[in-house]
C-alpha cells in the first residue's frame, strides 16, 4: 500500500520533507519510523491524517503519516 | 492636589512624558506603575507605551500593567521573553531559575553579558527591568519551579514555559492544568521549535508522546534566531491571554522550522 510520510524538524536532515512510499499491508507507525532509521525514543508526536496517534497504530492505504521529533530545549 | 489633577497638569496632548512620570512618582511618593496606571485610566498615554497606541487601547495597556505572569526559566527563551514582557509593560513578572550565567549562554541568552558571567539569571532579570522599564515589578526566585508549587507562581494569570527539560515541562503542565492557569509552551532545538497554548486540555501530554523516562532528547544545539522567534510567539500568545483576545492556538500547537521557513499548525 502507498503511505505519504511527512517528516519535521531535524528528521528531515539527510531524509526528505514528504514522500509517498510503499509498505506491506500490516505496517504500523513504529515500522515506518524504524524503517527510516529514526530511534523511536526521539519521536515526540506522530499523526495520521492530522490526528495524533499511538506508535502501534496500524496504517491503511492512502494515509498521511506525520512524524515530529522531541524538542525540549530552552 | 490629587494625582489625577497633577497628571492632567503635567501631560501634554494626552501624553505623559517619561521624565514627568518619574517626577510625579517621586513627588507623590508612589511607584511609577501607579502613576502610569492612573494616566491610562484617564486616557493619558505614558510616553514609554506611546507606540502601543493604536495596537492596544488605553484600557488594554492598563490591563497589561495590572497583570502578573510567571516565567519558568530565564535562559534562552526566558531571557528573550522577559525582555519583551518588560517592554510591553506587563506589570508584575515572577521569574524562576536556579542557575547562574556561563560563557556558553552568550550565544543566545539575552540577559547574559560577558562582564556578568557567574551572576544569577534572575538577578540579571531584575537589573534589566530596572534599566529598561522601571515601572515593572520583578519577583526573582532563584529556585526550581518544583520548589515553588505552593508559592508565588500561583498568583500568575499566565505561566510561560521556558524550561529546558521535558520532565520539568510535563510537571509544569500538570501543575497548570490542576491549578487552572493557562500555560504558554515553547521549546527549541537547532533551527526548529514549537509553541502551544494549554488551557483546558493537557496539551503537553500530546506533544510529548512517551513518558519522560522513555524520551531521548537530542543534545541541545541552538541558535539565537530560533530562540527569539519562538519566544516572541510565546509573548504574543501571552498578551492575547492577558487581554482576553481570541487565539487559534488555544489548546493547539505549532511546529516551527526556520531552516525551511515553515510554520505548521497542528
Amino acid at each position: 500500500m502507498k503511505i505519504t510520510v511527512k517528516l519535521f524538524a531535524f528528521f528531515r536532515q539527510d531524509r526528505f520533507k514528504e514522500e509517498e512510499r510503499r509498505y506491506p499491508d500490516t505496517t504500523t507507525v513504529t515500522d515506518v519510523i524504524q524503517g527510516l532509521g529514526i530511534a523511536v525514543d526521539e519521536v515526540g508526536v506522530t499523526m495520521i491524517n492530522s490526528r495524533h496517534c499511538a506508535l502501534d497504530s496500524s496504517l491503511k492505504a492512502g494515509d498521511v503519516l506525520a512524524i515530529f521529533p522531541v524538542i525540549g530545549g530552552g | 492636589m490629587s494625582l489625577v489633577s497633577k497628571l492632567r497638569k503635567r501631560s501634554r496632548d494626552n501624553i505623559l512624558f517619561f521624565a514627568d512620570a518619574l517626577a510625579l512618582a517621586e513627588e507623590c511618593g508612589v511607584n511609577l506603575a501607579l502613576v502610569e496606571q492612573a494616566a491610562l485610566e484617564n486616557d493619558i498615554w505614558p510616553e514609554t507605551y506611546l507606540r502601543h497606541r493604536g495596537v492596544f487601547t488605553s484600557i488594554e495597556q492598563h490591563r497589561l500593567l495590572g497583570s502578573t505572569v510567571a516565567l519558568i526559566g530565564c535562559g534562552g527563551l526566558g531571557g528573550q521573553i522577559f525582555e519583551e514582557l518588560v517592554r510591553l509593560g506587563v506589570g508584575r513578572i515572577i521569574v524562576l531559575d536556579p542557575d547562574r550565567f556561563a560563557a556558553h549562554n552568550l550565544n543566545r541568552q539575552l540577559l547574559c553579558t560577558a562582564p556578568e558571567l557567574g551572576l544569577l539569571k534572575v538577578e540579571a532579570a531584575v537589573r534589566r527591568a530596572k534599566a529598561v522599564n522601571p515601572a515593572v515589578t520583578v519577583i526573582p526566585l532563584a529556585r526550581k519551579f518544583s520548589q515553588n508549587i505552593n508559592g508565588e507562581v500561583r498568583q500568575a494569570q499566565v505561566i510561560l514555559d521556558a524550561l529546558d527539560s521535558v520532565t520539568d515541562r510535563l510537571e509544569l503542565a500538570d501543575f497548570c492544568h490542576t491549578a487552572g492557569i493557562p500555560l504558554v509552551h515553547g521549546a527549541v532545538n537547532g533551527w526548529y521549535g514549537q509553541i502551544g497554548v494549554q488551557k483546558e486540555t493537557l496539551l503537553l501530554k500530546k506533544i510529548y508522546l512517551h513518558p519522560p523516562e522513555n524520551i531521548k532528547e537530542k543534545p541541545l544545539a541552538v541558535i539565537c534566531c530560533t530562540v527569539a522567534a519562538v519566544a516572541s510567539l510565546q509573548v504574543a500568545e501571552t498578551v492575547k491571554l492577558l487581554l482576553r483576545l481570541d487565539s487559534e492556538l488555544t489548546d493547539r500547537w505549532k511546529s516551527i522550522d526556520l531552516r525551511s521557513c515553515e510554520i505548521e499548525q497542528l
